[in-house]
């Protein structure tokens, strides 16, 4: 959790400077009372824009996480498995529609889970599909692309079958080949905590609606921070890419493709508002290098490997980069292909 | 920390739903998602208790976001300019020099012409790509003053699905150009001309006349 810690700080590092930077331009151009020449005020406009898009949607997020995390046992969520296996498999899955918690939120849950003897490689289903199986996901990438509902459950499904995929071959994995030795049960931990944020504990002493609040607070703030940063990077791209490199990636799809995939794993984007991140290079990009950032977005970014670590030993994580990362970009070229 | 920080994104929201300025960000049928959140703000404000353990420290991205906020609360937003189509492709309905075309979607719209916006005359084209099935046709559009890659002038609009980020821009040329600044807001009235390039035919309009006009509530065209 340490590295993760610190990966997490580099980027706000970064972000920190560019933030300083705008805010300092900002600021002369207030004092001095003059008129934002057309760049800054385009920029600015897009990138509030993305934001603004996206504030429902984290708000809605934040209030749903501080639910689960007040109102939901992981004990009485592994106690309504069904008992065959491929349905198990396919309702863990699916579980993100009752437990709409982003990438973030999720891996407490999941460890809690596990602790409470649930199979990794079920938890591991659950840690790749809930971030996009969950109504608010569904909606926000229906908001974002009203005019494409193809695509939309074209990101569900593959959503769906990598994450059955995934599952299903660590299901032959021992347990003990799987996970950390020291996966021991945080009860105090709240969601959001677990990204970026070690030591924000919320006291047991508060009532649970204080809990509530105050969990939904941070959670919103954080989220809000991270997506910032990632519509400071989208409008920036959006505006100052130059054309012929736009051209050079767009004339290759795969290349696309996995120039999308790196940059859903470097912006690491909360999967609630990553559709109207994504927006703004749809006019750029191939429709199928938005997939593969929708896709695999969710499942893999920096901020979500110094988790997946808190559960998983080194040599299965990697693979489970490996195969995730490679059946993405497969089912983008399927979509380049199909659609 | 955490209530200043949330009570300025509530000042931020109200500005811009106050002001009007929502408009230049994301599509109207969203707004009330962002009334819904900015009436939430109150309750994530007042209820509930902070944990002392909350450090500032690990949280930095707080200070510059907040900084950001109030500045983008004191700031006049204007909407998006030619500048943001800078890098991005245009489409603009063009046919070979030599071929007559003819949509088999094509119909004949009885209604005044001069009822189009340029959104309307734009769609219409896309059925019916043929310029000459326009020639003579009257004009009366608003829009503001572009200039496209290669210099030709326009009256342009963006329009928009969803929010800013995913804003393109369309247009109609204008057979000469106009003695006004790019990105000034216009009414225009003209007649339809064919133009003949080196690349084929389009569309152009011949003004007759043009009048300034304030950038309207809503610039973009929402569909």
């Amino acid at each position: 959790m340490k590295r993760g810690y610190y990966y997490c700080n580099s980027i706000a590092i970064v972000f920190f400077f560019i933030f300083c930077i705008l805010t300092s331009i900002l600021v002369l151009y207030c004092m001095f009372g003059l008129i934002f020449p057309s760049p800054i005020n385009d920029f600015l406009v897009i990138f509030f824009g993305i934001f603004i898009a996206g504030i429902p949607f984290i708000l809605i997020g934040a209030l749903l996480s501080a639910l689960v995390e007040i109102a939901l046992s992981p004990e009485k969520i592994v106690s309504l498995l069904p008992k065959q296996r491929f349905l198990k498999f396919f309702s863990v899955a699916l579980l993100g529609l009752v437990l709409p918690v982003c990438e973030c939120g999720n891996v407490p849950l999941a460890r809690r889970m596990i602790l409470k003897n649930m199979p990794p490689s079920l938890a591991l289903t659950f840690l790749l599909a809930a971030p996009v199986l969950n109504p608010l996901v569904i909606i926000s990438t229906l908001v974002a692309f009203p005019q494409e509902p193809m695509f939309v459950v074209w990101r569900l499904l593959a959503s769906l079958g990598i994450a059955l995929i995934v599952g299903m071959l660590f299901a032959y994995i021992p347990s003990p080949h799987l996970l950390v030795k020291k996966l021991q049960n945080h009860e105090d931990h709240v969601h959001g905590d677990s990204c970026c944020h070690e030591g924000n504990h919320v006291p047991k002493s508060f009532s649970r609606w204080s809990r509530f609040w105050m969990v939904t607070r941070k959670e919103f703030l954080e989220m809000c921070g991270i997506f910032l940063f990632g519509a400071l990077l989208a409008s920036s791209i959006q505006l100052f890419l130059p054309q012929g490199f736009a051209n050079q990636v767009v004339s290759s799809e795969w290349l696309a493709i996995l120039l999308m995939m790196l940059l859903a794993f470097i912006v690491s984007i909360c999967s609630n508002v990553d559709a109207f991140f994504a927006l703004s290079y749809a006019q750029v990009f191939p429709m199928s290098s938005i997939l593969a950032f929708l896709v695999l977005g969710p499942m893999l970014d920096i901020k979500a490997i110094p988790m997946l670590k808190s559960i998983f030993r080194w040599k299965p994580l990697l693979i489970i980069i490996a195969l995730v990362s490679s059946l993405s970009f497969l089912v983008s070229m399927l979509y380049s292909l199909f659609s | 920390m955490i209530r200043v920080v949330l009570f300025i994104v509530g000042i931020f929201l109200a500005k811009i739903s106050w002001t009007g300025e929502l408009a230049y960000f994301i599509h109207p049928r969203h707004f009330w998602l962002i009334y819904a959140s900015l009436a939430c703000m109150p309750f994530l404000l007042l209820f509930g208790k902070d944990s002392s353990k909350y450090s500032l420290k690990k949280n930095f991205l707080l200070i510059p976001t907040t900084a950001l906020l109030i500045l983008a609360s004191i700031f006049q937003f204007s909407p998006l300019t030619s500048f943001a189509q800078k890098n991005k492709p245009m489409m603009v309905p063009q046919v070979p020099a030599s071929e007559y075309l003819r949509s088999r979607r094509a119909t004949h719209f009885s209604f005044d012409t001069k009822q189009r916006t340029l959104f309307d005359w734009v769609t219409i084209q896309s059925f019916d790509p043929e310029p000459l099935s326009y020639q003579g046709q009257e004009v009366h559009i608003q829009g503001f003053y572009y200039k496209d890659d290669e210099n030709r002038p326009m009256i342009a609009q963006y329009v928009l699905n969803c929010c800013a980020a995913d804003a393109r821009i369309i247009g109609m040329f204008l057979s000469e150009p106009l003695d006004e600044a790019v990105n000034t807001w216009f009414e225009v009235e003209g007649v339809l001309e064919v133009v003949s390039s080196e690349n084929g035919r389009y569309l152009a309009l011949n003004v007759s006349q043009h009048k300034n006009i304030s950038t309207p509530e809503n610039p973009y065209v929402t569909r």
